[in-house]
């Protein structure tokens, strides 16, 4: 064959070869066709076990109340008790050993995210008692009048449970 | 003896036949689907979403922002909630103001670039919310079109993105029918809801499904025919999302009207 | 900030994850592949088939055509969140994706010609990083 066929015919199988070394050098070793076949599964096996460790950070509610019984008790039976602690109080990871991690949110933004008032019948939401924040003491935290872990409790008042 | 009038017709007849589908005549099975996956796992992650229950709270939201490490006052999420406004004039109003990571806390829509449409209460026909996230599609196009093999289905079914190995050609985000796939504005990867991989996989729930106040969101195993979530799915009239495009969603979700995108 | 919100624009409702992210770069990477194709074979007309027409530009063509070579791939590669992590197009390569058609000949499993081959025997570079379908590893 002549010289300007080869010539360029070795730059090919030179590059392709060059590709194959770099590819036992710089792909992982558990870099494979896994489960779900090439098309969904072609992949680093090891990276299931990285996304399995990332850290949980919301312990949930069965967490707090192995401490806080006191407060699960209060608020278990009312209205509220399916909201999660860490919805409120952040999650709960470094608690209890870093106490002021958790940081409370007391705003009034926290409670109009059901509370503001949405007639929405198609959904729940129109069946939440709600207010119009701009007219509804715009100036007062919730928490003054309203006890979150039991609203139909308010301070000072008797419970009407 | 066959005129040529009549022959032309069969043909055309014929051919068709034959360019119809067979997939195109398949009517939506859940059944079908639980009975395809007879694959090594004896675990299938699949999702229920009950627009019945939810009320825009967003503390779903909030809470997958942080379980998650994406940065809180960055537009993008893995998980978002959808408001729709069907107003008296027909028209429907759609709006997920950050997400809804602060809930709905406005009767005004948010229209973007267009800025705040007011809506007066009365002129409302009917108005609902719908949680949105990764529908862990069987046929999970994302994943189809990655070119370096950096986004994987697990073998219970959860579409998973590996951090060191993409490249961030954006080809996934494309893909994807439901808008569930940003670059993470750290990491610069391709992200994605994993129904909280770390967490389903230590015997927790995702954050979503557990800071929901009103079980709105529920997770499943569709392989298990006593799990709660799987009876609902095979005994109730549940729908998904976008089922043309073909993905195989397992998202379903309950209350479903035809104005959701 | 995320990437592609400083030039997406919405209105009325889009998923809050949708941004464009795909611009100019883009189109720029076959607008520069076609100018160096074109030159190239400009220039071959006068070298290589003997248009004498053209022996005015074939030298200017072909300088031209070698200079853009290098830099042609650069767009497609600087709109990539990890430019230097795009040889891992060629390390491992899933054939499934439209991405590696322009590279390589599609014949992984799902398109027509890999079923029609029944495997990856359709493209002359995909067989070549044929992985082990029977869910080894490629090793």
């Amino acid at each position: 064959m002549k010289n300007h066929v080869l010539r360029p015919l070795f730059v090919a199988v030179g590059v392709v070869v060059l590709i194959l070394l770099a590819r036992e050098v710089l792909v992982p070793a558990d870099f494979g066709v896994q489960e779900r076949g090439y098309m969904y599964g072609w992949h680093r096996k090891g990276n299931e076990a990285d996304w399995k460790n990332v850290r949980v950070k919301y312990r949930t509610t069965a967490y707090c109340k192995e401490c806080h019984q006191d407060k699960y008790a209060d608020i278990t039976g009312s209205p509220h008790g399916a909201i999660m602690c860490e919805n409120c109080h952040g999650p709960g990871l470094a608690h209890p050993d870093d106490p002021q991690s958790l940081h409370i949110d007391r705003r009034r933004e926290l409670c109009i995210r059901c509370h503001f008032r949405l007639p929405y019948q198609a959904s729940g939401r129109g069946r939440i008692r709600g207010i119009d924040p701009a007219t509804h003491h715009p100036e007062a935290e919730c928490v003054l009048c309203h006890y979150p872990h039991n609203p139909r409790w308010t301070p000072g008042k008797e419970a009407r449970r | 003896m066959i005129s040529r009038r009549s022959f032309c017709k069969k043909s055309i007849l014929i051919l068709g036949g034959i360019a119809v589908p067979l997939a195109a005549l398949e009517l939506f099975d859940p059944k079908k689907l639980a009975a395809d996956r007879s694959g090594p796992s004896t675990v299938r992650w699949v999702f229920l979403v009950d627009t019945h229950k939810c009320v825009g709270c967003g503390f779903c939201v909030k809470a997958c922002k942080i379980e998650n490490e994406i940065p809180y006052d960055a537009n993008v999420s893995r998980t978002w909630v959808e408001r729709y406004v069907v107003t008296r004039d027909g028209k429907v109003h759609i709006d997920s103001p950050k997400a809804a990571r602060d809930g709905f806390t406005s009767t005004s829509i948010d229209q973007g670039a267009l800025g705040m449409l007011k809506i007066e209460n009365n002129d409302i026909d009917k108005a609902f919310f719908v949680p949105k996230l990764c529908n862990q599609c069987d046929n999970p196009p994302c994943v189809q079109v990655c070119p370096v093999g950096a986004t994987y289905q697990t073998s219970d079914g959860v579409v998973l993105v590996d951090r060191s190995w993409c490249i961030g050609c954006g080809y996934c985000v494309m893909a994807c029918p439901y808008g569930v796939r940003f670059f993470h504005p750290v990491y610069h990867a391709a992200e994605k809801c994993n129904f909280c991989y770390h967490r389903i996989s230590k015997g927790m729930k995702p954050v979503c499904v557990e800071a929901c106040p009103f079980g709105a969101r529920r997770i499943g195993n569709i392989r298990d025919p006593d799990d709660p979530v799987t009876r609902i799915i095979m005994t109730e009239r549940v729908n998904v999302l976008k089922e043309e495009y073909g993905t195989k969603p397992q998202v379903f979700y309950v209350g479903l009207t035809r104005e959701v995108k | 900030m995320v990437h592609g919100e400083a030039w997406t624009v919405k209105e009325l409702f889009v998923y809050p994850n949708e941004y464009i992210y795909w611009t100019i770069q883009i189109v720029m990477y076959p607008f520069m592949t076609g100018l160096v194709a074109g030159a190239f074979v400009l220039s071959s007309l006068y070298h290589v088939f003997g248009v004498k027409q053209l022996k005015e530009i074939a030298r200017f063509s072909l300088v031209f055509s070698f200079a853009l070579l290098p830099v042609a791939m650069m767009p497609l590669l600087l709109h990539l969140q990890f430019p230097l992590r795009g040889i891992e197009v060629m390390l491992t390569p899933h054939f499934t994706s439209a991405i590696l058609s322009p590279l390589f000949c599609r014949g992984g499993p799902g398109s027509p010609q890999g079923h029609a081959a029944g495997g990856y025997a359709a493209g002359p570079l995909s067989a070549l990083f044929a992985p082990d379908t029977r869910g080894v590893g490629y090793r």
